[in-house]
């Protein structure tokens, strides 16, 4: 602190070493502190490792695609960790390989509802009067449907695969991204820094790049954290109800489906791909609600 | 009023008005301006007066809807700024006029570095690289007393003064012919205020600049301009030099500004205010705005608006009263 009074008093005052803290480093060391959001941190970059290791850790024809009939329903043993499935493929293997899935969709799908709402968003806080109201109520409507069955409608229409569950997922997100960022816009848009922003020869396209998006980063980062939770389990559920990726393919869902039938009999079948979407779902909330405190001013201290 | 070729800015019979569900809030009645190169003027009246009004005509930036410009040219260096196209204008904005705002806490950005708000400006008019841009912006902090290498730094690592600072630092980035000041010490202690006058006034020699120095401070006034035009309820009621206004002060209006101010020799004395509130801009009285709350107002001016005439040299004032010969105002107490 000293050293910074020292520049403000005099102009010519020379500072030798100074600490150059940027909001994000700021934010950074506030959630450090938390140790929830810490413990939801490293769970995901686990998660993220083995979703691009998976071909290291596994091998997919054989541990995940390819029945073995003669050790089908295994209980977990030292050859099957977490046991195999009704066709006798590994439980881990498939969990492993799911993961992949389950974080591609989950992160495309949330950028895609974060550029389309972002710029939807902007443009009609910006804006306002006719542009807002045709947006506005446009992503009302689309709002107003449940977003399952929106994804379901979606996915149906664009066939099963991977892409159409980003499709699916990531417009049936936009909605709520869209109104976050128009609602901050508004809370930005009539600051004197915009109205110096024109005064220096902006243009309108420029004012929103420059001096409204950067401002709205926080909460979009905080949305964005929290739709990713919510597009595992929209990947989930659609893969369950046997709408999403084909089978075999491992995915959560899908393997939580597969073992519907023998949940008296081989539990695990179910159970550790559910454990597998709790723990996902947990971690990232852990890390949002860490992140929402980290990037609010008004709990600095 | 002559038109100079020499003036930087000549303003002619500008009216502006807000229209408003309330009614039509008369912002502007007629104000008239010319400005010479490297010349400084002080517009000085109480808040409403319709100072920024003006200078945000000057950048069509008055806020449409509601605010419309309805009468007046704007020549700014030859160029009719009313008649511009909207990226003309854009181009003219920040190049040619800046203004620099009131409040340094709003008018940056506070997730951009202050470098980076320097450097956007050059690269928007000047088209300069990106590295080329951030190293003019370093040149740019260093010339108003911040160090270069702060340039990475947030606005919320300033002062205010400092941020003051940066906020000149912009409007100065393409080196334009006219500054526009809105009321830029207003937000800043006493000590940084002289500081941050004394830049600019440096600065404003350096770069051959035009300023207009908006404020209801009359030692600001004093201290940094050549010409200053009083305002009051959208009409200029006294122009002249420093001299002859603060010299031979002539409206009864500049004399109550002069009366409020605290008297530093006479600790006894009281405050003298000028009685009353500015008129609602929406329904402003018949004749002269002043007259309600004039010491010297007498029968004509409830009835006739009075005109702007020129006396001795450059000094100017709009009031009746000069009509009664030997008029005299008391003087200041």
């Amino acid at each position: 602190m000293s050293e910074r009074t020292a520049v403000e008093i005099g102009t010519e005052t020379v500072v030798a070493t100074r600490k150059r803290v940027s909001q994000f480093s700021e934010a950074w060391s506030r959630m450090k502190r938390s140790k929830s959001a810490m413990v939801g941190l490293i769970i995901m970059i686990i998660l993220i490792l083995i979703a691009i290791f998976a071909d290291v850790l596994v091998d997919y024809e054989v541990d995940c695609v390819t029945p073995d009939l003669a050790n089908r329903l295994q209980v977990p043993s030292r050859e099957h960790i977490l046991g195999t499935d009704a066709f006798g493929r590994d439980v881990l293997a498939r969990i492993i390989y799911g993961t992949r899935i389950s974080l591609v969709v989950a992160f495309s799908s949330v950028t895609l509802s974060l550029v389309i709402g972002a710029m939807l968003g902007s443009i009609a806080g910006f804006y306002g009067g006719k542009i807002e109201n045709i947006i506005m109520r446009i992503t009302d409507v689309f709002a107003a449907i449940p977003n399952l069955l929106m994804a379901i409608t979606i996915a149906t229409a664009l066939g099963q695969s991977i892409f159409s569950m980003i499709v699916a997922i990531g417009i049936a997100g936009v909605p709520a991204l869209a109104r976050i960022v128009r609602a901050t816009v508004l809370t930005v848009k009539d600051q004197d820094f915009v109205e110096a922003g024109r005064a220096l020869g902006g243009n309108n396209m420029q004012i929103i790049l420059f001096h409204l998006l950067p401002n709205c980063i926080a909460p979009i980062i905080v949305q964005s954290t929290l739709r990713v939770a919510g597009a595992i389990l929209s990947t989930s559920s659609l893969c369950f109800l046997g709408i999403g990726i084909k089978p075999p393919t491992p995915e959560w869902g899908n393997m939580l489906a597969g073992g519907r039938d023998f949940l008296r009999t081989a539990q695990h079948i179910t159970l550790y791909p559910g454990l597998a979407i709790v723990i996902t779902i947990l971690a990232i909330n852990l890390m949002g609600d860490g992140l929402r405190d980290a990037l609010d001013p008004k709990l600095r201290r | 009023m002559d038109i100079n070729k020499d003036n930087v800015l000549s303003i002619k019979d500008l009216v502006v008005h807000y229209e408003t569900l309330e009614g039509v809030v008369h912002a502007v009645n007629g104000i008239d301006i010319n400005l010479g190169r490297k010349k400084t003027l002080g517009l000085v009246g109480e808040t409403g007066a319709g100072k920024t009004t003006t200078a945000l005509s000057i950048l069509r930036l008055v806020p449409d809807p509601p605010g419309v410009i309805k009468n007046g040219s704007i020549i700014l260096d030859g160029k009719d700024i009313l008649s511009m196209s909207e990226s003309k204008m854009r181009s003219i904005r920040g190049r040619e006029v800046s203004m620099i705002f009131q409040d340094p806490m709003t008018s940056l950005n506070p997730v951009i570095t202050v470098g980076e708000q320097i450097a956007e400006v050059l690269r928007l008019h000047e088209g300069v690289s990106n590295s080329e841009a951030a190293k003019r912006a370093e040149e740019m902090l260093e010339m108003v007393g911040i160090q270069g290498e702060r340039a990475c730094e947030y606005p919320h690592q300033f002062s205010g003064g400092m941020k003051q600072r940066v906020v000149i630092a912009i409007a100065l980035a393409c080196n334009p012919k006219l500054l526009i000041a809105d009321e830029p010490t207003t937000a800043l202690d006493v000590t940084i205020q002289a500081q941050v006058l004394e830049l600019m006034k440096e600065l404003k020699n350096k770069f051959d600049m035009s300023m207009i120095m908006i404020t209801h401070d009359l030692g600001i006034v004093a201290e940094t301009c050549d010409e200053v035009s009083v305002i009051y309820a959208g009409r200029i009621v006294e122009h002249g030099s420093i001299r002859e206004v603060f010299k031979n002060t002539m409206h009864p209006y500049t004399e109550g500004l002069f009366n409020s101010l605290p008297v530093i020799n006479n600790k006894q004395a009281k405050l003298k205010p000028i009685p009353g509130l500015m008129p609602d801009p929406i329904e402003l009285p018949l004749g002269c705005s002043f007259w309600p709350r004039c010491p010297y107002a007498f029968e004509r001016c409830r009835q006739e608006q009075p005109v702007l005439r020129s006396f001795d040299g450059t000094h100017s004032t709009a009031c009746h009263a000069y009509d009664i010969s030997d008029f005299k105002l008391k003087g200041r107490c």
